[in-house]
């Protein structure tokens, strides 16, 4: 496991999150070029590892000229942490070499699974809140943490339902995580949102009870609701448009309690016009920096 | 108490199967409620899985109409589901698939443009191999250079097709496309020169020129063999036009 040091260069390269607390962006193949001619203010970018894998060509090449101009967050969707059948060795390394060549100031995955005998289903899964999870997740946080080489952020899952055979809250299970592994989180703001809804349980308490030190990077995104059974609506976490207002009052509910933290803004289908990115940027960047004063002043006084 | 592993078994059972009922923990007040919120990381699955392919097959799934496509991708996704987490790097047999649908035969051409496309996204992301240029043959002594063989460039494909399944891919890039002679022999060099991807024509003699040296053989054997074939091939013009398109990547003396 991990420990927690201070001071020395080993744990600094081992830190949580190294990004600048601004607003970042997803990085989109139909924006290389926007990126490039007008290198336009952005704090920082992120990319799926998934998608950077390839032995070469546009993609990485792209990604390293970028990565030339901004801070880059690097965040895994593929990695299958929550599965019962262990890492997949050969998916393991090929993200690690991805992240020693081009050293992230940050690098995140998801409390959830997507494989099961061989088989990818391309979707973040849910796992029941127990001690044999919560096990089995530390195991392979350390076991990815040691292989990367630094420390990771576990981000929180958008629920649509509840296991019985659970017997803690996610945000027990993920405090419990954080201590035993010395993980950060990344915050999905618009996850929360969603699965207190879908699960029915207040998302300001949820956040509160979750260790907001760790938090290395918040996420932001669009959602839909699903009204086919008119006195149960359910969201979906699509990241397919803006983001709601609802989650919005959530995002600066939260950075009064955590402080001001990188926040990305995630749109990964229909996505829209560079200068619609731009603008959900200016809102993030606006109430950080809202925040940031505020802090300030109290640091001051 | 149900183990992770017996719920993911479960889960990963009534993924693949919609008529299977969701995994017995899911809490719920009723079933239909379980159901539906089940059916949710279903649709998520399905929608992802769907999208890929049609990122892979953009011109397949012009050819076939939307709804032709999402249905066969649907039934091709169930039998072939992703085994890894990389999407560039699945559907590889969807082309085979396709063709062998119901009433598929009368357009005998599509696992060929199916094969297009899934080259063209190998290229894409294929090693940045330098490309050997024809300049260089200057620098070679003529008896050196005919026992000298090639290394393939990464990205460079060559598909050769009963059909002119490379006019009619261009022809799909053209929002008013003219109508294409399907019934047109036609060989696709597929190259990537740097980072955008080339397609070209080649003669019969150009492919069956490049399929001899990507097996290995000098320049002398190659031509021999092309010479055999047609008397009246010409080696030094099939040579630089294969360098020029960005073919090869290393000569070997």
């Amino acid at each position: 496991m991990l420990s927690q040091q201070n001071g020395d260069k080993s744990s600094q390269d081992r830190s949580r999150s190294w990004l600048p607390v601004r607003g970042g962006l997803c990085l989109k193949p139909q924006h290389y070029h926007d990126i490039l001619e007008t290198l336009p203010d952005v704090g920082w970018f992120e990319v799926h590892a998934e998608n950077y894998l390839g032995d070469g060509g546009a993609p990485l090449h792209y990604l390293e000229k970028i990565r030339e101009h901004y801070p880059l967050s690097v965040h895994g969707v593929g990695l299958s942490i929550g599965s019962s059948q262990g890492l997949d060795e050969h998916h393991l390394s090929r993200v690690a070499n991805m992240v020693q060549r081009f050293e992230p100031e940050s690098f995140s995955e998801h409390l959830a699974w997507s494989t099961h005998d061989n088989q990818f289903y391309s979707d973040l899964l849910p796992v029941p809140y127990n001690r044999e999870v919560e096990d089995l997740v530390c195991q392979h946080i350390d076991q990815l943490q040691e292989r990367i080489g630094r420390q990771m952020l576990l981000e929180n899952p958008s629920n649509y339902l509840m296991m019985d055979n659970s017997t803690q809250e996610e945000a027990q299970m993920l405090s419990n995580i954080v201590q035993r592994t010395g993980c950060g989180l990344l915050l999905d703001v618009n996850n929360v949102h969603i699965s207190a809804h879908n699960c029915d349980y207040d998302a300001l308490d949820y956040i509160s009870s979750l260790p907001l030190h760790a938090v290395g990077e918040i996420h932001l995104a669009g959602h839909a609701t699903d009204t086919a059974v008119a006195s149960e609506p359910l969201l979906i976490d699509t990241h397919d448009r803006q983001v709601a207002d609802s989650v919005w009052a959530l995002y600066e509910a939260t950075l009064t309690k955590a402080g001001a933290k990188p926040t990305l803004i995630e749109w990964d289908a229909s996505v829209p016009k560079w200068s619609v990115f731009l603008s959900e940027l200016q809102q993030a960047d606006t109430i950080l920096q809202s925040k940031q004063v505020l802090e300030n002043r109290v640091d001051a006084g | 108490m149900l183990t992770l592993d017996s719920f993911q078994h479960d889960a990963a059972l009534a993924l693949n199967d919609p008529t299977r009922q969701s995994p017995q923990n899911i809490a719920g007040r009723t079933i239909e409620g379980s159901s539906r919120r089940f059916n949710i990381y279903r649709n998520n699955r399905a929608g992802s899985l769907l999208e890929s392919l049609q990122g892979t097959y953009p011109v397949l799934h012009k050819l076939l109409g939307d709804d032709f496509f999402r249905t066969a991708a649907r039934q091709y996704i169930d039998e072939s589901p992703p085994s890894g987490p990389v999407l560039s790097e699945y559907g590889e047999r969807f082309g085979d698939f396709i063709q062998r649908l119901p009433g598929v035969s009368k357009y005998p051409y599509l696992n060929d443009v199916a094969k297009l496309e899934w080259q063209r996204l190998q290229s894409y992301h294929a090693a940045d191999d330098a490309v050997l240029f024809p300049a260089v043959l200057q620098t070679i002594e003529p008896s050196t250079l005919l026992a000298s063989r090639f290394t393939p460039h990464s990205a460079a494909h060559l598909i050769e097709s009963r059909w002119a399944i490379g006019s009619l891919w261009s022809s799909t890039q053209e929002p008013d496309g003219s109508q294409v002679n399907l019934s047109q022999a036609e060989n696709v060099l597929i190259t990537r020169p740097q980072f955008d991807l080339q397609l070209q024509l080649v003669s019969s003699d150009g492919a069956m020129f490049m399929r001899q040296l990507c097996n290995g053989v000098t320049i002398e054997q190659a031509a021999t063999h092309c010479l055999s074939v047609n008397a009246n091939f010409d080696t030094g013009t099939h040579l630089q036009g294969l360098m020029g398109m960005g073919a090869f990547s290393q000569i070997i003396h």
